[in-house]
C-alpha cells in the first residue's frame, strides 16, 4: 500500500482541547476506528498565543525575556501597551475615563489585527489536489 | 519593542505599579490579543506514540489554542466533526 493511501486512512477531531487521531477503516459496512499503532510524524497547523513575558532571559521556547522583543508583529505592540495601561487605570475610580480611552486604543489595534489575519499571507489559501 | 521597553512604557502611566504586576498585565493583554485576532498562525510537528489517541494542545505546543488542519506524514487528513458514532475500543 502506498504511503499516501496509508496516510489518508487516518482522521482527526478535537475533543476537550485535545487532538484525537484514529485509523479509520471504512472499506466495509462495519466501519471501524482504532488508535494508530504506528509511530509517525504529525504536523498541526493552527493558531497560537504569542510568547509569554518572563522575568529572566531563559532562552526557553515560547518565552520572551527582558531584553527580547515581543513576538507579536511590531505594529501591534502599541495595542498591547494600551491594554496593560488600561488595566492599571481601571484600579482607581477617578481614572476610569483614562481606562476607557486606552480600551478604545486597544480595540482599534484588535480590529486592525483581525483585518490583517483575514486578508493576510499565502498560508490562508490552500489548494489541495484530490485523487479522482 | 523589548519586554523591558514595554514595561518602562507602562510605568510612564503607572509609576507606582511593581514590575511583576505590569508583566502580568502585559501577559494578559498578549494572550487576549492573540486569541481574539488569531494573528499568530503557524505549524508544529510532533511524533505520535503507538496506540495513543489523544494529544493535548499543551503537549503539542504550550501556545497552541486552535487547530485548523492536520497532516499525517506529508498528507492532509480528514477532519471528523466529533468522535465517531461507532463505539470503539480506544
Amino acid at each position: 500500500m502506498s504511503e499516501k493511501s496509508d496516510a489518508l486512512k487516518f482522521a482527526w477531531w478535537i475533543e476537550n482541547d485535545k487532538v484525537a487521531l484514529v485509523y479509520a477503516d471504512t472499506t466495509n459496512v462495519n466501519d471501524s476506528y482504532s488508535s494508530p499503532s504506528v509511530v509517525k510524524t504529525v504536523t498541526v497547523r493552527g493558531y497560537f498565543n504569542a510568547d509569554e513575558f518572563v522575568e529572566a532571559d531563559t532562552g526557553g521556547s515560547n518565552e520572551t525575556g527582558m531584553t527580547e522583543a515581543c513576538s507579536l508583529p511590531e505594529e501591534f505592540h502599541s495595542a498591547i501597551l494600551s491594554k496593560a495601561v488600561q488595566k492599571g487605570y481601571e484600579l482607581k475610580p477617578e481614572t476610569i475615563q483614562s481606562a476607557q480611552y486606552f480600551e478604545n486604543q486597544y480595540e482599534r489595534g484588535v480590529q486592525k489585527a483581525k483585518r490583517k489575519a483575514n486578508t493576510g499571507g499565502l498560508t490562508r489559501a490552500v489548494v489541495r489536489l484530490q485523487d479522482l | 519593542m523589548t519586554q523591558e521597553q514595554m514595561i518602562e512604557a507602562v510605568k510612564q502611566h503607572h509609576p507606582e505599579a511593581p514590575e511583576t504586576q505590569i508583566r502580568i498585565w502585559l501577559n494578559e493583554a498578549i494572550k487576549e490579543f492573540s486569541r481574539r485576532t488569531r494573528v499568530v498562525e503557524g505549524a508544529v510537528t510532533f511524533s505520535t506514540v503507538a496506540d495513543q489517541r489523544y494529544y493535548s494542545f499543551t503537549s503539542i505546543d504550550s501556545n497552541l489554542f486552535e487547530v485548523e488542519e492536520v497532516w499525517f506524514e506529508d498528507w492532509s487528513i480528514a477532519r471528523l466533526q466529533s468522535r465517531p458514532q461507532k463505539r470503539d475500543s480506544v
